[in-house]
């Protein structure tokens, strides 16, 4: 048996390399509306299975086949890591280019690429961006029995009211700390919680106050919070006061100073392009088009649509254009405004 | 009561019924399969529901995921490689138990004491969902943190007789918990730069190497079946499992109550209460000397506290819409999926699905454990067939198994760091369940610290339950001291203590030397643990006799955990012991058989990597086979097409799992 051993090994080297040439395959030439027949397409989640982007992947996998020429199987892999971080590296530089693996990582990341953050190993300006699935405004809650309930009343106050958050990088922990340097609210941002679930029964432990987070995500899961008046969104973010909460001030009426509302800005910009899918750079342009065509369309299905509802998702998709501009301006900001920001958020 | 007995008609109406059996079935089969986690299913699943009505829909997850943790128990049993982290500790005594010829007995208590467990925890979610909310809420991040504490205590009976081998492993445990960015800074700790240690080791790909990985090296070096001895066939030894688990009554409960007190409490996780209901067991054990050699009662315990946890885990859920951990997060959604609001309502409106909900767990635990006990003879039998034929098998479910935590090959590249580990553990009698605790815990331990005192600054050490707990900790640190010394045998020093030492000693001087550049708060722990390693292995130098080789080993066993290696027994092969312990292949093999084994395990995982999942499985089972087995071509080709098969019918067209590429087709 010993001295079958080296052959036995010679035997898998060989059987390998055949094994190897015999697909040697690539399918460049063929017309790009043909492309997909027959393909796998994977949709590369930065998070693991059962979170928000998981299920938001895991719906669009489910219909935008149809709308693909050549209705390809379409599936979820997960590859968590890094806040999206290790997604967003594979899919730029590692995955295949022949538009058979779309993206879909944190928005958050860009905040990342601007501040310099370690391990961003790509620009997401040069990403195939096909389109994005919420306009999801940063909101912060906290409890109605709280010591200070209203915005204004934190502004100056002696002690601060706790907000719960997962940790640096989250905006469940960014966003606060910005408010609070751009306004002068007394927010004290409690970090390490394993997840913004652990954040929801500390509220209601009462060891912290409030939260903050996406407005969708608080409808979602907190939803009930609301109708019952056992908590309300205090302070939003963003430019524009969200149509569901014309009655809840904008931080950026309480901003110090010009900085501080460029501050402001900044921390809620990668709401407006929440959940974004995107095909890495490099992808043959026609092949980019179908996809985004595909995805427009996923979005206007009526039976998608159905899906969403029951499952209380509210698409606001924005489209390739429009995720640009956004990735441009954040980008574009002044080095100093960046660095400032950097120090904000450091714990 | 009308409501309780409407809800079993519910669940029993022939639609509701048959559809719950069908996830039954998918439930057992990602419960043996490796590669396929308990949520990854369910969120794969999710789909299906969408056009049933609510305890329909609860029937078919629900009845899904109620059965994955009992048959994740059988592949510990049997091969000793767990599926998930929450079936580690079952390994311990369910394998040793397997060598010795008693698969039967082990399988029937892990299975039977499962399925009790599932009992308890359904009763208890029925009766607890009203009152169970105040009680919740009193548990916050001090309590938590006293709760690790108290799970960390039992290291010291995990190290049984190597007391301060077992500190240093978990020492090392720790550190291995601290890699990863500081979820207070955003600091990297240890991780080399790798982006794939950012998120800190996960539990599973170890759990996998440590005890999976070692056992199938160790298999390749054998000429024999996984029984050493070729037990009793017959299912009485089943039967006898049964027995043993009604014998010890009273431990399946507590061991029960363990499951469910900590799996109420959302943020603890299941790996945990395995390992604290297996050191009760141990604890009041009349043989605590034969735990991890296969005494029965660990197997017990460890089954009852896994499927009585999962009751636990549903309460938080339907009383709070709080989910304790994913797969109750994606139940959760089923919820809002069908309109129904978890939390007070569950218990008026909605409480014919609540009950619906108990009487799921306890119907498919039922039909789960029935249906395992047909095939329990089949399954007990593959580990009397020569041990050789099942290694392309048990290698594919360690691939796989550790495969599912990134769907990353770094994931294989850590399952195989630990399985050198494991090995090096089982060669030179080194603990491996403290080094899996502190890994578990050291993460919980170091957040809710830190979280505790943002919160409370050093307030929160007055807290009535931290005051509570902490009695309890050191009550069971004291105790084994009050009931007198369990062993006076002193533990065979192997001459390879000394360099392994050497090793941890520098580990630590590297350790301390890294973190003493961090701010504060991300270097404590660090700081800490590591002059603990540093003080441990220090004091094991001074304590090593100077003698060269220890005295003839004694057949006098202790008490350690971790099946460890009697290299005499098996030679002599008449001390009492012997009734007992198992031959330690690793300390007998030849330097031939090890370089062969190692050979193949590279070749089967470099094949792995370059050419992927689905033409490195079935070629290398027909090479290996033909080879190394010495098998004829007829049974090599029938295998390696069948692995073949199932690879490719069940994991990329059915399930669509992940499986690995190849690097040479990306």
């Amino acid at each position: 048996m010993r001295d079958l051993l080296p052959r036995g090994l010679i035997c898998l080297v060989l059987a390998l390399s055949l094994s190897a040439c015999s697909r040697g395959e690539s399918g460049a030439s063929e017309p790009p509306g043909e492309f997909y027949r027959g393909k796998t397409v994977s949709i590369i989640v930065g998070s693991g299975a059962g979170g928000g982007f998981d299920t938001t992947a895991r719906l669009v996998a489910r219909h935008i086949g149809r709308h693909i020429p050549g209705n390809p199987t379409v599936i979820v892999v997960n590859m968590p890591g890094g806040g999206g971080l290790v997604a967003a590296n594979h899919v730029y530089s590692a995955a295949p280019k022949d538009g058979t693996v779309i993206g879909l990582f944190h928005e958050a990341q860009v905040m990342n690429q601007l501040t310099g953050g370690e391990g961003v190993a790509f620009d997401l300006r040069h990403f195939n961006w096909l389109g994005s699935s919420y306009d999801d405004p940063n909101v912060c809650i906290v409890r109605s029995d709280a010591p200070a309930p209203a915005f204004k009343e934190m502004i100056g106050r002696g002690m601060p009211i706790a907000v719960g958050g997962t940790g640096p990088g989250s905006n469940t922990y960014d966003a606060p700390r910005v408010l609070a340097a751009a306004t002068g609210a007394n927010l004290k941002a409690v970090s390490g919680y394993p997840t913004t679930n652990d954040v929801r029964i500390g509220v209601e432990r009462g060891e912290i106050h409030g939260m903050c987070l996406g407005w969708e995500s608080v409808k979602s899961a907190s939803g009930e919070w609301l109708a019952d008046g056992y908590a309300k969104v205090f302070v939003q973010n963003g430019t524009t006061r969200h149509p569901d909460l014309s009655d809840v001030p904008l931080a950026m009426e309480f901003a110090k100073d010009e900085t501080s509302r460029t501050l402001l800005r900044l921390v809620d910009a990668p709401g407006a392009m929440a959940k974004p899918f995107t095909l890495p750079p490099g992808v043959d342009s026609a092949r980019v088009e179908i996809m985004r065509q595909a995805l427009a369309a996923t979005y206007r299905d009526a039976a998608f649509l159905d899906e969403a509802r029951t499952m209380k998702l509210q698409f606001q998709p924005k489209d390739a254009a429009q995720i640009q501009e956004i990735l441009n301006d954040v980008l574009a900001t002044p080095p100093d405004v960046a660095a400032k920001y950097r120090e904000i958020i450091q714990p | 009561m009308d409501v309780f007995f409407s809800a079993l008609l519910q669940v029993l109406a022939p639609h509701t019924f048959g559809i719950m059996l069908v996830g039954i079935g998918v439930g057992l089969l990602v419960g043996i399969l490796p590669g396929l986690g308990g949520a990854a299913t369910l969120a794969m699943m999710l789909p299906f529901v969408y056009p049933m009505d609510a305890i329909s829909a609860f029937a078919f997850l629900l009845g899904m995921h109620a059965v994955t943790a009992t048959t994740g128990d059988i592949t510990s049993v049997l091969f000793g490689i767990p599926g998930e982290a929450t079936s580690a500790a079952t390994v311990l005594d369910g394998y040793p138990m397997t060598r010795r010829g008693e698969g039967g007995r082990a399988l029937g208590a892990v299975l039977f004491s499962s399925l009790v467990g599932a009992l308890v925890g359904a009763a208890v979610l029925a009766i607890s969902v009203p009152v169970i909310r105040p009680v919740v809420l009193q548990l916050g991040p001090p309590e938590f943190l006293m709760l690790t504490v108290l799970g960390l205590s039992f290291i010291v009976s995990l190290a049984g007789r190597n007391l301060l081998k077992g500190f240093i492993m978990a020492a090392f445990g720790f550190l291995l918990a601290m890699v990863g960015l500081d979820p207070q800074s955003s600091i990297q700790r240890f991780t080399f730069g790798q982006l794939y240690l950012w998120e800190g080791i996960n539990v599973v790909p170890v759990v996998v190497g440590l005890f999976g990985g070692a056992e199938v090296l160790q298999l390749m070096m054998t000429r024999q079946s996984i029984a050493a001895r070729r037990g009793d066939e017959r299912l009485a030894r089943v039967w006898q499992g049964v027995r043993d688990t009604l014998d010890h009554w009273w431990l399946t409960l507590r061991a029960s109550a363990i499951g469910l007190g900590i799996g109420v409490i959302p943020g603890m996780g299941g790996a945990v209460s395995q390992f604290i209901a297996y050191a009760h067991a141990q604890h009041t054990s009349r043989q605590p000397e034969t735990f991890g050699r296969g005494n029965v009662e660990g197997v017990i315990a460890t089954g009852a506290v896994n499927n009585s946890r999962e009751g636990g885990n549903l309460i938080p859920t339907v009383a709070f819409g709080i989910p304790g951990s994913i797969s109750m997060a994606i139940l959760l959604s089923v919820f809002l999926l069908k309109g129904l609001v978890p939390g007070p309502a569950m218990l008026t409106k909605n409480l014919d699905v609540t009950y619906a909900m108990v009487w799921i767990i306890v119907l498919s635990n039922i039909i789960a454990v029935a249906v395992s006990f047909l095939f329990l003879n089949q399954l007990v039998r593959l580990t009397y067939v020569r041990a050789v034929l099942l290694v392309p098998f048990l290698m594919v479910l360690t691939a796989f198994g550790a495969y599912t935590a990134h769907n990353s090959f770094a994931d294989i590249l850590l399952m195989l760091g630990a399985t050198v580990v494991g090995v090096a553990a089982i060669r030179w009698d080194w603990p491996r369940a403290p080094l899996l605790l502190a890994l578990v815990l050291g993460d919980i331990a170091e957040r809710y610290l830190f979280l505790s005192y943002s919160l409370y600054e050093w307030r929160w050490l007055a807290r009535p339950l931290v005051i509570a707990f902490a009695v309890v900790t050191v009550a069971g640190l004291v105790w084994p001291l009050v009931r007198g010394r369990r062993h006076a045998t002193a533990p065979t020093v192997p001459r390879a203590d000394v360099p392994i030492t050497i090793g941890f000693l520098l580990v630590a001087v590297w350790v301390l030397y890294q973190a003493s550049g961090w701010p504060f708060r991300t270097a404590v722990f660090p700081l800490a643990t590591g002059g603990l390693l540093l003080a441990f292995a220090m004091a094991k130098l001074c304590a090593h006799p100077r003698v060269r080789r220890a005295g003839p080993l004694s057949e006098g066993s202790g008490g350690h955990v971790g099946r460890g290696s009697r290299p005499l027994s098996e030679e002599t092969g008449r001390s009492p012991a012997d009734e007992i312990d198992l031959p330690d292949v690793f300390a007998t093999a030849s330097r031939r058989e090890w370089l062969s084994a190692l050979a193949w395990m590279a070749a089967f995982f470099l094949l792995l990597w370059l050419v992927g999942a689905l033409v490195a499985v079935p070629l290398f089972a027909l090479v290996y086979l033909l080879t190394a087995a010495r098998g004829s071509f007829v049974l090599a080709g029938t295998y390696a097409f069948a692995s073949w098969l199932f690879i490719y019918a069940l994991f990329d067209l059915a399930l669509r799992v992940p499986l690995p590429q190849g690097a040479l087709f990306s």
